[in-house]
Protein backbone atom coordinates (compact mmCIF):
# COMPACT_ATOMS: atom_id res chain seq x y z
CA UNK A 1 0.00 0.00 0.00
CA UNK A 2 1.41 3.36 -1.44
CA UNK A 3 0.31 5.83 2.08
CA UNK A 4 1.48 8.74 -0.42
CA UNK A 5 -0.73 8.05 -3.10
CA UNK A 6 -4.64 8.73 -2.67
CA UNK A 7 -6.50 5.45 -2.92
CA UNK A 8 -9.20 7.28 -5.99
CA UNK A 9 -7.87 9.92 -7.99
CA UNK A 10 -10.24 11.21 -10.94
CA UNK A 11 -8.61 13.16 -13.36
CA UNK A 12 -11.13 14.62 -16.21
CA UNK A 13 -13.46 11.30 -15.41
CA UNK A 14 -16.50 12.15 -17.97
CA UNK A 15 -19.30 9.85 -19.15
CA UNK A 16 -21.85 10.39 -21.78
CA UNK A 17 -24.59 7.88 -22.54
CA UNK A 18 -24.94 8.85 -26.02
CA UNK A 19 -26.19 12.54 -25.85
CA UNK A 20 -27.11 12.15 -22.14
CA UNK A 21 -24.74 13.35 -19.75
CA UNK A 22 -23.30 10.90 -17.06
CA UNK A 23 -20.80 12.74 -14.92
CA UNK A 24 -18.30 15.81 -16.61
CA UNK A 25 -14.88 16.62 -16.26
CA UNK A 26 -14.81 15.10 -12.55
CA UNK A 27 -11.65 15.35 -10.44
CA UNK A 28 -11.12 14.27 -7.52
CA UNK A 29 -9.00 12.68 -4.66
CA UNK A 30 -10.00 10.39 -1.77
CA UNK A 31 -7.28 9.85 0.38
CA UNK A 32 -6.06 6.80 3.01
CA UNK A 33 -8.26 6.83 6.07
CA UNK A 34 -10.91 8.37 4.48
CA UNK A 35 -14.87 8.58 4.51
CA UNK A 36 -15.96 10.29 1.28
CA UNK A 37 -19.53 11.22 0.98
CA UNK A 38 -20.40 12.22 -2.70
CA UNK A 39 -23.39 14.00 -2.39
CA UNK A 40 -26.23 14.95 -4.86
CA UNK A 41 -30.06 14.36 -5.65
CA UNK A 42 -30.99 11.76 -7.74
CA UNK A 43 -29.71 11.97 -11.81
CA UNK A 44 -26.89 14.21 -10.54
CA UNK A 45 -24.10 11.42 -11.84
CA UNK A 46 -23.53 9.81 -8.30
CA UNK A 47 -24.31 5.91 -9.65
CA UNK A 48 -22.19 6.91 -13.31
CA UNK A 49 -19.09 7.78 -11.33
CA UNK A 50 -19.01 4.83 -9.12
CA UNK A 51 -20.25 2.31 -11.99
CA UNK A 52 -16.44 3.87 -13.11
CA UNK A 53 -14.45 3.29 -10.15
CA UNK A 54 -16.02 -0.39 -10.27
CA UNK A 55 -14.70 -0.82 -13.97
CA UNK A 56 -18.64 -1.60 -14.85
CA UNK A 57 -18.58 1.53 -17.56
CA UNK A 58 -15.86 2.66 -19.85
CA UNK A 59 -15.21 6.76 -19.43
CA UNK A 60 -16.27 8.81 -22.31
CA UNK A 61 -13.05 10.88 -21.97
CA UNK A 62 -11.00 11.18 -18.51
CA UNK A 63 -9.65 8.61 -16.20
CA UNK A 64 -10.08 7.15 -12.88
CA UNK A 65 -7.45 5.19 -10.78
CA UNK A 66 -8.21 3.02 -7.89
CA UNK A 67 -5.24 1.25 -5.87
CA UNK A 68 -2.72 3.30 -8.55
CA UNK A 69 -4.54 1.46 -11.12
CA UNK A 70 -6.61 2.53 -13.89
CA UNK A 71 -10.39 1.75 -12.76
CA UNK A 72 -11.43 0.24 -16.76
CA UNK A 73 -8.14 -1.36 -17.52
CA UNK A 74 -6.72 -2.88 -14.60
CA UNK A 75 -10.51 -3.98 -13.33
CA UNK A 76 -9.70 -7.50 -12.44
CA UNK A 77 -6.50 -6.71 -10.13
CA UNK A 78 -8.42 -3.57 -8.24
CA UNK A 79 -11.10 -5.94 -6.66
CA UNK A 80 -8.89 -7.72 -4.86
CA UNK A 81 -8.98 -5.04 -2.62
CA UNK A 82 -11.83 -3.11 -3.13
CA UNK A 83 -15.82 -3.95 -1.81
CA UNK A 84 -18.79 -2.35 -3.48
CA UNK A 85 -22.89 -2.11 -2.59
CA UNK A 86 -24.64 -1.34 -5.81
CA UNK A 87 -27.66 1.28 -5.79
CA UNK A 88 -29.59 -1.60 -6.92
CA UNK A 89 -28.86 -4.72 -4.89
CA UNK A 90 -29.47 -7.67 -7.23
CA UNK A 91 -28.77 -10.94 -5.66
CA UNK A 92 -28.70 -14.74 -7.12
CA UNK A 93 -32.58 -15.20 -6.05
CA UNK A 94 -32.59 -18.96 -5.82
CA UNK A 95 -29.37 -19.08 -3.76
CA UNK A 96 -29.35 -19.96 0.43
CA UNK A 97 -27.38 -16.83 1.75
CA UNK A 98 -24.90 -18.66 3.17
CA UNK A 99 -24.06 -20.44 -0.32
CA UNK A 100 -24.11 -16.78 -2.03
CA UNK A 101 -21.74 -15.91 1.04
CA UNK A 102 -19.17 -18.75 0.61
CA UNK A 103 -19.78 -18.08 -3.23
CA UNK A 104 -18.29 -14.88 -3.34
CA UNK A 105 -15.74 -15.69 -0.69
CA UNK A 106 -14.45 -17.96 -3.07
CA UNK A 107 -13.35 -15.40 -5.73
CA UNK A 108 -10.44 -13.88 -3.39
CA UNK A 109 -7.49 -16.52 -1.50
CA UNK A 110 -7.26 -14.15 1.84
CA UNK A 111 -9.72 -15.09 4.83
CA UNK A 112 -13.22 -13.63 5.56
CA UNK A 113 -11.80 -12.13 8.48
CA UNK A 114 -14.98 -9.83 9.51
CA UNK A 115 -17.43 -12.54 7.56
CA UNK A 116 -19.30 -13.80 11.15
CA UNK A 117 -18.56 -10.49 13.11
CA UNK A 118 -20.72 -8.61 10.07
CA UNK A 119 -23.65 -11.35 10.56
CA UNK A 120 -23.83 -11.36 13.85
CA UNK A 121 -24.02 -7.33 14.30
CA UNK A 122 -26.31 -7.04 11.50
CA UNK A 123 -28.55 -9.69 12.92
CA UNK A 124 -28.58 -11.68 9.84
CA UNK A 125 -29.79 -15.27 9.11
CA UNK A 126 -27.83 -16.71 6.33
CA UNK A 127 -30.41 -19.99 6.34
CA UNK A 128 -33.29 -18.46 4.17
CA UNK A 129 -33.37 -18.26 0.64
CA UNK A 130 -32.32 -14.80 -1.02
CA UNK A 131 -36.11 -14.67 -2.39
CA UNK A 132 -37.12 -14.81 1.02
CA UNK A 133 -35.25 -11.97 2.11
CA UNK A 134 -37.07 -8.05 2.88
CA UNK A 135 -35.49 -5.22 0.98
CA UNK A 136 -33.55 -4.48 4.40
CA UNK A 137 -32.02 -8.20 4.79
CA UNK A 138 -30.52 -7.85 0.80
CA UNK A 139 -28.88 -4.61 1.94
CA UNK A 140 -27.39 -6.30 4.98
CA UNK A 141 -26.14 -9.20 2.72
CA UNK A 142 -25.02 -6.77 0.36
CA UNK A 143 -22.85 -5.27 3.12
CA UNK A 144 -21.90 -8.90 4.34
CA UNK A 145 -20.59 -9.26 0.69
CA UNK A 146 -18.73 -6.23 0.56
CA UNK A 147 -16.86 -6.18 3.76
CA UNK A 148 -16.37 -9.21 4.86
CA UNK A 149 -12.93 -9.74 3.89
CA UNK A 150 -11.96 -6.09 5.04
CA UNK A 151 -10.86 -4.46 1.81
CA UNK A 152 -8.68 -1.34 1.37
CA UNK A 153 -11.47 0.25 -0.05
CA UNK A 154 -15.01 0.56 -0.41
CA UNK A 155 -17.16 1.78 -2.84
CA UNK A 156 -20.73 2.33 -1.74
CA UNK A 157 -23.75 3.64 -3.71
CA UNK A 158 -26.66 4.71 -1.40
CA UNK A 159 -25.38 1.62 0.66
CA UNK A 160 -28.17 2.20 3.68
CA UNK A 161 -31.55 1.49 1.30
CA UNK A 162 -33.71 -0.38 3.28
CA UNK A 163 -32.38 -0.67 6.16
CA UNK A 164 -34.17 0.41 9.58
CA UNK A 165 -32.65 3.22 12.33
CA UNK A 166 -31.15 1.20 14.51
CA UNK A 167 -29.33 -0.98 11.24
CA UNK A 168 -28.02 2.03 9.90
CA UNK A 169 -26.47 3.39 13.40
CA UNK A 170 -24.39 -0.36 13.29
CA UNK A 171 -23.45 0.21 9.64
CA UNK A 172 -22.03 3.41 10.42
CA UNK A 173 -20.54 2.19 13.32
CA UNK A 174 -18.67 -0.20 10.96
CA UNK A 175 -17.70 2.45 8.86
CA UNK A 176 -16.27 4.19 11.18
CA UNK A 177 -14.48 1.51 12.42
CA UNK A 178 -13.08 0.64 9.30
CA UNK A 179 -11.71 4.34 8.45
CA UNK A 180 -10.21 3.89 12.05
CA UNK A 181 -8.10 0.82 10.58
CA UNK A 182 -7.05 2.97 7.74
CA UNK A 183 -9.17 2.01 4.52
CA UNK A 184 -10.78 4.25 2.11
CA UNK A 185 -14.80 4.74 2.35
CA UNK A 186 -16.62 6.42 -1.28
CA UNK A 187 -19.64 6.58 -0.12
CA UNK A 188 -22.65 7.91 -2.33
CA UNK A 189 -25.79 8.98 -0.91
CA UNK A 190 -29.00 11.94 -1.70
CA UNK A 191 -29.57 12.18 2.01
CA UNK A 192 -27.79 15.20 3.93
CA UNK A 193 -28.30 13.77 7.05
CA UNK A 194 -26.11 10.43 6.39
CA UNK A 195 -23.65 11.93 4.60
CA UNK A 196 -23.23 14.33 7.25
CA UNK A 197 -23.11 12.19 10.48
CA UNK A 198 -20.30 9.87 8.39
CA UNK A 199 -18.06 11.42 6.16
CA UNK A 200 -14.98 13.35 6.54
CA UNK A 201 -15.37 15.51 3.56
CA UNK A 202 -17.72 15.56 1.07
CA UNK A 203 -18.37 15.64 -2.71
CA UNK A 204 -21.36 18.12 -3.88
CA UNK A 205 -22.50 16.96 -7.63
CA UNK A 206 -25.19 18.64 -9.46
CA UNK A 207 -26.34 18.18 -13.09
CA UNK A 208 -23.35 15.96 -13.87
CA UNK A 209 -20.79 18.35 -12.09
CA UNK A 210 -18.78 18.60 -9.28
CA UNK A 211 -19.44 21.87 -7.52
CA UNK A 212 -17.93 21.63 -4.26
CA UNK A 213 -15.35 19.40 -2.17
CA UNK A 214 -15.35 20.38 1.55
CA UNK A 215 -14.41 18.60 4.93
CA UNK A 216 -17.72 18.29 6.97
CA UNK A 217 -16.35 20.73 9.76
CA UNK A 218 -16.63 23.50 7.19
CA UNK A 219 -20.03 22.34 5.78
CA UNK A 220 -21.44 22.24 9.26
CA UNK A 221 -19.89 25.41 9.67
CA UNK A 222 -21.99 26.95 6.51
CA UNK A 223 -25.23 24.92 6.74
CA UNK A 224 -28.55 26.47 7.12
CA UNK A 225 -31.45 24.52 9.45
CA UNK A 226 -34.86 25.66 10.53
CA UNK A 227 -35.41 26.07 14.19
CA UNK A 228 -38.57 26.16 14.88
CA UNK A 229 -39.35 28.00 18.33
CA UNK A 230 -42.66 27.87 20.91
CA UNK A 231 -42.08 30.47 23.57
CA UNK A 232 -44.20 30.82 26.21
CA UNK A 233 -43.78 34.73 26.71
CA UNK A 234 -43.20 37.41 24.03
CA UNK A 235 -40.60 37.69 21.72
CA UNK A 236 -39.80 40.56 19.18
CA UNK A 237 -37.86 38.72 16.21
CA UNK A 238 -35.56 41.25 15.80
CA UNK A 239 -33.96 40.33 18.63
CA UNK A 240 -33.18 36.82 17.33
CA UNK A 241 -32.25 38.58 14.26
CA UNK A 242 -29.59 40.30 16.01
CA UNK A 243 -27.45 37.68 15.95
CA UNK A 244 -24.56 37.33 13.19
CA UNK A 245 -25.84 33.67 12.46
CA UNK A 246 -29.58 34.02 11.86
CA UNK A 247 -30.30 33.90 8.38
CA UNK A 248 -33.75 35.46 9.51
CA UNK A 249 -36.61 35.35 12.01
CA UNK A 250 -40.29 35.30 11.08
CA UNK A 251 -43.56 34.41 13.16
CA UNK A 252 -45.82 31.68 12.11
CA UNK A 253 -49.22 31.42 14.30
CA UNK A 254 -47.83 30.10 17.39
CA UNK A 255 -44.20 29.76 17.24
CA UNK A 256 -40.99 31.50 15.18
CA UNK A 257 -39.42 29.79 12.58
CA UNK A 258 -35.67 31.05 12.97
CA UNK A 259 -33.19 30.15 9.73
CA UNK A 260 -29.67 29.82 11.33
CA UNK A 261 -26.43 29.10 9.42
CA UNK A 262 -23.25 27.33 11.02
CA UNK A 263 -22.61 27.40 14.86
CA UNK A 264 -26.11 27.48 16.95
CA UNK A 265 -24.17 27.79 20.19
CA UNK A 266 -24.61 31.97 20.34
CA UNK A 267 -28.67 31.52 19.28
CA UNK A 268 -29.10 28.70 22.47
CA UNK A 269 -27.85 30.84 24.77
CA UNK A 270 -29.88 33.78 23.34
CA UNK A 271 -32.99 31.36 23.68
CA UNK A 272 -32.09 29.73 26.97
CA UNK A 273 -32.65 34.08 28.50
CA UNK A 274 -36.32 33.15 27.44
CA UNK A 275 -39.24 30.96 28.18
CA UNK A 276 -38.96 28.17 25.81
CA UNK A 277 -41.86 25.99 25.64
CA UNK A 278 -40.91 23.76 22.41
CA UNK A 279 -38.07 23.68 19.76
CA UNK A 280 -37.63 21.92 17.04
CA UNK A 281 -34.64 21.21 14.70
CA UNK A 282 -35.44 20.64 10.47
CA UNK A 283 -32.86 19.64 8.77
CA UNK A 284 -33.16 20.77 5.10
CA UNK A 285 -33.45 19.16 2.28
CA UNK A 286 -31.31 18.59 -0.54
CA UNK A 287 -32.96 21.25 -2.90
CA UNK A 288 -32.87 23.55 0.52
CA UNK A 289 -29.33 22.52 1.06
CA UNK A 290 -28.28 23.52 -2.48
CA UNK A 291 -30.47 26.63 -2.37
CA UNK A 292 -28.33 27.59 0.68
CA UNK A 293 -25.04 26.90 -0.20
CA UNK A 294 -25.35 27.56 -4.28
CA UNK A 295 -28.25 29.42 -5.05
CA UNK A 296 -30.95 28.30 -7.88
CA UNK A 297 -28.40 27.98 -10.60
CA UNK A 298 -26.42 25.67 -8.63
CA UNK A 299 -23.28 28.25 -8.49
CA UNK A 300 -21.40 28.12 -5.93
CA UNK A 301 -22.16 31.24 -3.17
CA UNK A 302 -19.84 32.18 -1.29
CA UNK A 303 -21.57 34.92 0.91
CA UNK B 1 -10.64 -20.16 -16.26
CA UNK B 2 -12.09 -19.46 -13.17
CA UNK B 3 -13.24 -23.13 -11.19
CA UNK B 4 -15.53 -21.08 -8.60
CA UNK B 5 -17.38 -19.88 -11.46
CA UNK B 6 -17.43 -23.26 -12.84
CA UNK B 7 -18.84 -25.24 -9.87
CA UNK B 8 -21.46 -22.27 -9.49
CA UNK B 9 -22.70 -23.12 -12.82
CA UNK B 10 -22.62 -26.59 -12.59
CA UNK B 11 -24.49 -26.64 -9.52
CA UNK B 12 -27.09 -24.23 -10.65
CA UNK B 13 -27.58 -25.66 -14.05
CA UNK B 14 -27.45 -29.81 -12.68
CA UNK B 15 -30.72 -30.20 -12.55
CA UNK B 16 -31.75 -28.90 -15.95
CA UNK B 17 -29.23 -30.51 -17.69
CA UNK B 18 -29.94 -33.37 -15.97
CA UNK B 19 -33.53 -33.01 -17.22
CA UNK B 20 -32.22 -32.60 -20.67
CA UNK B 21 -30.04 -35.93 -20.88
CA UNK B 22 -33.09 -37.25 -19.27
CA UNK B 23 -34.99 -36.18 -22.05
CA UNK B 24 -32.19 -37.37 -25.23
CA UNK B 25 -31.65 -40.65 -23.38
CA UNK B 26 -35.20 -41.65 -22.95
CA UNK B 27 -35.89 -40.53 -26.60
CA UNK B 28 -32.98 -42.71 -28.18
CA UNK B 29 -34.68 -45.86 -25.91
CA UNK B 30 -37.38 -45.40 -27.64
CA UNK B 31 -36.17 -45.10 -31.14
CA UNK B 32 -34.58 -48.52 -29.96
CA UNK B 33 -37.53 -49.53 -29.18
CA UNK B 34 -39.73 -49.60 -32.00
CA UNK B 35 -37.11 -50.06 -34.52
CA UNK B 36 -37.10 -53.97 -34.05
CA UNK B 37 -41.02 -53.56 -34.77
CA UNK B 38 -40.57 -51.44 -38.07
CA UNK B 39 -37.51 -53.16 -39.32
CA UNK B 40 -40.23 -55.95 -40.12
CA UNK B 41 -41.84 -53.57 -42.29
CA UNK B 42 -38.81 -51.57 -43.28
CA UNK B 43 -39.71 -52.58 -47.20
CA UNK B 44 -42.59 -50.75 -47.13
CA UNK B 45 -40.93 -48.09 -45.15
CA UNK B 46 -38.73 -47.71 -47.06
CA UNK B 47 -40.64 -47.90 -50.58
CA UNK B 48 -42.52 -44.72 -48.62
CA UNK B 49 -39.44 -43.11 -48.15
CA UNK B 50 -38.21 -43.46 -51.78
CA UNK B 51 -41.26 -42.27 -53.05
CA UNK B 52 -41.06 -38.70 -51.73
CA UNK B 53 -39.96 -36.31 -54.06
CA UNK B 54 -35.68 -36.37 -54.23
CA UNK B 55 -36.13 -33.12 -52.62
CA UNK B 56 -37.88 -34.27 -49.83
CA UNK B 57 -35.64 -37.16 -49.50
CA UNK B 58 -32.54 -34.38 -49.64
CA UNK B 59 -33.82 -32.21 -47.00
CA UNK B 60 -34.53 -35.22 -44.56
CA UNK B 61 -32.22 -36.98 -44.82
CA UNK B 62 -30.25 -37.54 -47.85
CA UNK B 63 -30.68 -38.51 -51.12
CA UNK B 64 -29.57 -41.98 -51.13
CA UNK B 65 -29.82 -42.54 -47.30
CA UNK B 66 -31.96 -45.57 -46.98
CA UNK B 67 -34.61 -46.31 -44.33
CA UNK B 68 -33.79 -50.06 -43.97
CA UNK B 69 -30.59 -49.56 -41.65
CA UNK B 70 -31.02 -48.54 -38.08
CA UNK B 71 -28.85 -45.69 -38.75
CA UNK B 72 -30.86 -44.47 -41.41
CA UNK B 73 -34.08 -44.57 -39.39
CA UNK B 74 -31.59 -42.46 -36.34
CA UNK B 75 -30.98 -40.36 -38.81
CA UNK B 76 -34.21 -39.00 -40.17
CA UNK B 77 -36.02 -39.80 -36.78
CA UNK B 78 -34.17 -38.34 -34.02
CA UNK B 79 -30.96 -36.54 -35.31
CA UNK B 80 -32.31 -34.60 -37.74
CA UNK B 81 -35.61 -34.01 -35.63
CA UNK B 82 -36.22 -34.19 -31.90
CA UNK B 83 -33.22 -34.50 -30.85
CA UNK B 84 -31.57 -31.09 -33.29
CA UNK B 85 -34.45 -29.46 -31.63
CA UNK B 86 -33.03 -30.43 -27.75
CA UNK B 87 -30.00 -29.72 -28.58
CA UNK B 88 -30.34 -26.18 -30.21
CA UNK B 89 -32.95 -25.19 -27.33
CA UNK B 90 -29.83 -26.28 -24.89
CA UNK B 91 -27.24 -23.99 -26.61
CA UNK B 92 -29.52 -21.37 -26.88
CA UNK B 93 -30.54 -21.83 -23.41
CA UNK B 94 -27.15 -21.66 -21.86
CA UNK B 95 -25.69 -19.46 -24.25
CA UNK B 96 -28.21 -16.77 -23.63
CA UNK B 97 -28.68 -17.93 -19.74
CA UNK B 98 -24.82 -17.10 -19.53
CA UNK B 99 -24.09 -13.76 -20.48
CA UNK B 100 -27.89 -11.53 -21.25
CA UNK B 101 -29.58 -12.93 -18.03
CA UNK B 102 -27.09 -11.39 -15.76
CA UNK B 103 -26.98 -8.60 -17.49
CA UNK B 104 -31.11 -8.03 -17.49
CA UNK B 105 -31.04 -9.63 -13.60
CA UNK B 106 -28.17 -7.14 -12.81
CA UNK B 107 -26.51 -9.88 -11.06
CA UNK B 108 -23.52 -9.14 -13.30
CA UNK B 109 -22.67 -6.40 -11.20
CA UNK B 110 -22.37 -8.73 -8.22
CA UNK B 111 -20.17 -11.15 -10.29
CA UNK B 112 -17.64 -8.58 -11.94
CA UNK B 113 -17.30 -6.61 -8.35
CA UNK B 114 -15.18 -9.73 -8.11
CA UNK B 115 -11.78 -10.36 -8.86
CA UNK B 116 -12.41 -12.52 -11.86
CA UNK B 117 -12.00 -10.93 -15.85
CA UNK B 118 -14.64 -10.24 -18.15
CA UNK B 119 -12.68 -12.74 -20.42
CA UNK B 120 -12.36 -16.11 -17.95
CA UNK B 121 -15.86 -14.99 -16.91
CA UNK B 122 -16.93 -15.82 -20.74
CA UNK B 123 -14.91 -18.35 -21.65
CA UNK B 124 -15.42 -20.28 -18.06
CA UNK B 125 -19.24 -20.02 -19.11
CA UNK B 126 -18.10 -21.16 -22.62
CA UNK B 127 -16.35 -24.26 -21.28
CA UNK B 128 -19.66 -25.14 -18.76
CA UNK B 129 -21.86 -25.04 -21.72
CA UNK B 130 -18.93 -27.44 -24.14
CA UNK B 131 -19.04 -29.70 -21.11
CA UNK B 132 -23.20 -29.61 -20.51
CA UNK B 133 -23.03 -30.29 -24.60
CA UNK B 134 -20.47 -33.18 -24.02
CA UNK B 135 -23.01 -35.34 -21.27
CA UNK B 136 -25.96 -34.47 -23.82
CA UNK B 137 -24.39 -36.22 -26.27
CA UNK B 138 -23.10 -39.29 -24.15
CA UNK B 139 -26.89 -39.36 -22.38
CA UNK B 140 -28.04 -39.86 -26.21
CA UNK B 141 -25.25 -42.47 -27.67
CA UNK B 142 -24.49 -44.31 -24.79
CA UNK B 143 -28.06 -46.11 -24.21
CA UNK B 144 -27.49 -46.34 -28.25
CA UNK B 145 -24.15 -47.94 -28.29
CA UNK B 146 -25.33 -50.42 -25.87
CA UNK B 147 -28.66 -50.97 -27.02
CA UNK B 148 -27.88 -50.98 -31.24
CA UNK B 149 -26.57 -54.45 -31.51
CA UNK B 150 -30.09 -55.84 -29.12
CA UNK B 151 -31.85 -54.61 -31.71
CA UNK B 152 -30.41 -54.20 -35.29
CA UNK B 153 -27.00 -55.46 -35.41
CA UNK B 154 -25.98 -52.83 -38.72
CA UNK B 155 -24.73 -49.86 -36.19
CA UNK B 156 -21.25 -49.41 -36.29
CA UNK B 157 -19.39 -47.81 -33.31
CA UNK B 158 -17.37 -46.05 -35.06
CA UNK B 159 -19.63 -44.58 -37.12
CA UNK B 160 -21.21 -43.32 -33.47
CA UNK B 161 -17.62 -41.75 -33.02
CA UNK B 162 -17.21 -40.53 -36.39
CA UNK B 163 -20.76 -38.43 -35.67
CA UNK B 164 -19.65 -37.46 -32.19
CA UNK B 165 -16.83 -34.93 -32.99
CA UNK B 166 -19.14 -33.42 -35.90
CA UNK B 167 -22.12 -33.28 -33.65
CA UNK B 168 -20.20 -31.47 -31.03
CA UNK B 169 -18.39 -29.00 -33.24
CA UNK B 170 -22.36 -28.57 -34.59
CA UNK B 171 -23.70 -26.85 -31.60
CA UNK B 172 -20.98 -26.06 -30.01
CA UNK B 173 -20.65 -23.45 -32.90
CA UNK B 174 -24.61 -22.37 -32.45
CA UNK B 175 -23.96 -21.71 -28.65
CA UNK B 176 -20.59 -19.90 -29.78
CA UNK B 177 -22.78 -17.42 -31.98
CA UNK B 178 -25.21 -17.14 -29.39
CA UNK B 179 -22.91 -16.11 -26.16
CA UNK B 180 -21.62 -13.39 -29.37
CA UNK B 181 -25.33 -12.05 -29.00
CA UNK B 182 -25.73 -12.94 -25.46
CA UNK B 183 -22.81 -10.36 -24.91
CA UNK B 184 -24.33 -7.86 -27.28
CA UNK B 185 -28.08 -7.34 -25.52
CA UNK B 186 -29.15 -6.70 -22.59
CA UNK B 187 -31.83 -8.90 -22.66
CA UNK B 188 -31.85 -12.07 -22.85
CA UNK B 189 -35.68 -12.66 -24.62
CA UNK B 190 -33.55 -9.87 -27.44
CA UNK B 191 -30.64 -12.32 -27.33
CA UNK B 192 -33.08 -15.74 -27.75
CA UNK B 193 -34.91 -14.05 -30.39
CA UNK B 194 -32.37 -13.28 -32.93
CA UNK B 195 -30.16 -16.22 -32.69
CA UNK B 196 -33.25 -18.27 -33.22
CA UNK B 197 -34.09 -16.48 -36.41
CA UNK B 198 -30.60 -17.05 -37.75
CA UNK B 199 -30.97 -20.92 -36.71
CA UNK B 200 -34.37 -20.73 -38.69
CA UNK B 201 -33.18 -19.25 -41.11
CA UNK B 202 -30.02 -20.61 -41.76
CA UNK B 203 -32.37 -24.09 -41.22
CA UNK B 204 -35.11 -22.88 -43.86
CA UNK B 205 -31.72 -22.30 -46.92
CA UNK B 206 -30.84 -25.94 -45.84
CA UNK B 207 -33.93 -27.31 -46.45
CA UNK B 208 -34.74 -25.09 -49.64
CA UNK B 209 -30.74 -25.15 -51.07
CA UNK B 210 -31.67 -29.31 -50.96
CA UNK B 211 -34.95 -28.98 -52.91
CA UNK B 212 -34.32 -25.83 -55.52
CA UNK B 213 -30.76 -26.29 -57.10
CA UNK B 214 -31.00 -22.54 -58.24
CA UNK B 215 -30.45 -21.79 -54.95
CA UNK B 216 -27.76 -24.75 -54.15
CA UNK B 217 -24.94 -22.29 -54.80
CA UNK B 218 -25.62 -20.74 -51.30
CA UNK B 219 -26.34 -23.65 -49.66
CA UNK B 220 -23.05 -23.00 -47.92
CA UNK B 221 -23.99 -20.20 -46.34
CA UNK B 222 -26.27 -22.04 -43.34
CA UNK B 223 -24.82 -23.86 -40.93
CA UNK B 224 -26.81 -27.02 -41.41
CA UNK B 225 -24.31 -27.55 -44.63
CA UNK B 226 -21.76 -28.32 -42.11
CA UNK B 227 -24.02 -31.31 -40.35
CA UNK B 228 -24.97 -34.55 -41.93
CA UNK B 229 -25.93 -37.27 -39.21
CA UNK B 230 -26.02 -39.69 -41.93
CA UNK B 231 -22.81 -39.39 -43.90
CA UNK B 232 -21.20 -39.60 -40.13
CA UNK B 233 -23.04 -42.64 -39.07
CA UNK B 234 -23.86 -44.60 -42.08
CA UNK B 235 -20.34 -43.57 -44.43
CA UNK B 236 -18.15 -43.46 -41.18
CA UNK B 237 -17.07 -40.26 -42.51
CA UNK B 238 -15.00 -38.35 -40.13
CA UNK B 239 -15.72 -35.00 -42.12
CA UNK B 240 -12.80 -32.75 -41.89
CA UNK B 241 -13.86 -30.24 -43.86
CA UNK B 242 -17.15 -29.67 -42.05
CA UNK B 243 -14.77 -29.50 -38.91
CA UNK B 244 -12.48 -27.16 -39.71
CA UNK B 245 -15.51 -24.57 -40.66
CA UNK B 246 -17.21 -25.39 -37.31
CA UNK B 247 -14.34 -24.64 -35.64
CA UNK B 248 -13.76 -21.62 -37.43
CA UNK B 249 -17.63 -20.07 -36.63
CA UNK B 250 -16.65 -20.95 -32.99
CA UNK B 251 -13.45 -19.46 -32.77
CA UNK B 252 -14.49 -16.35 -34.78
CA UNK B 253 -17.69 -16.21 -33.00
CA UNK B 254 -16.18 -16.40 -29.43
CA UNK B 255 -13.38 -14.04 -30.37
CA UNK B 256 -16.07 -11.58 -31.23
CA UNK B 257 -17.66 -12.18 -28.12
CA UNK B 258 -14.80 -11.70 -25.84
CA UNK B 259 -13.86 -8.56 -27.72
CA UNK B 260 -17.48 -7.13 -27.68
CA UNK B 261 -17.84 -8.12 -23.58
CA UNK B 262 -13.96 -6.82 -22.87
CA UNK B 263 -15.71 -3.57 -24.31
CA UNK B 264 -18.86 -3.03 -23.43
CA UNK B 265 -20.90 -1.25 -20.48
CA UNK B 266 -22.69 -3.07 -17.70
CA UNK B 267 -25.65 -1.27 -16.99
CA UNK B 268 -29.16 -2.96 -15.68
Amino acid sequence: MNEDRPNIICNGLTKYYGSTRGIENLDLEVGHGEIFGFLGPNGAGKTTTIRMLMGMLKPTKGSAHVLGMDAWRESTPIKMNVGHIPGDVRLYENMHVHDLIDYIDDFRPGPDTLRDELIERLNLDVGKKVKALSRGNRQKVAIILAMMYDPEILILDEPTLGLDPLMQQEFYTILGEFRDRGHTVFLSSHILSEVERSCDRIGIVRDGRLVDVRAIEDFRQNKIRHMDVVFGEHVETGEIETLPQVVSAERLDSHMRITVKGDIDALIKLLSAHKVLDLTFTQPSLEDFFLSFYGQSGDKDES
Amino acid sequence: MNLNLLRRSIADKRLSILVYAIGVAAYAVMILAIWPSLRENISALNDLWQSYPEGIRKAFGGENMSFATFDGFLSVEYFNQMWVIVMTAFSISIATGAIASEIEKGTMELLLAQPVSRRSLLLTRHLFFELGLLFLIGATLIPIAIGSPLVSGDMSHMGLLAFVVPSFLFFTAIGSATFFFSVLFNSRGTAIFVSLGIIIISYALDILAKINDTIGNVHFLSIFYYWDPYRYLHDIDFAWGDIAVLVTITLISTAAAVYRFERRDIAV
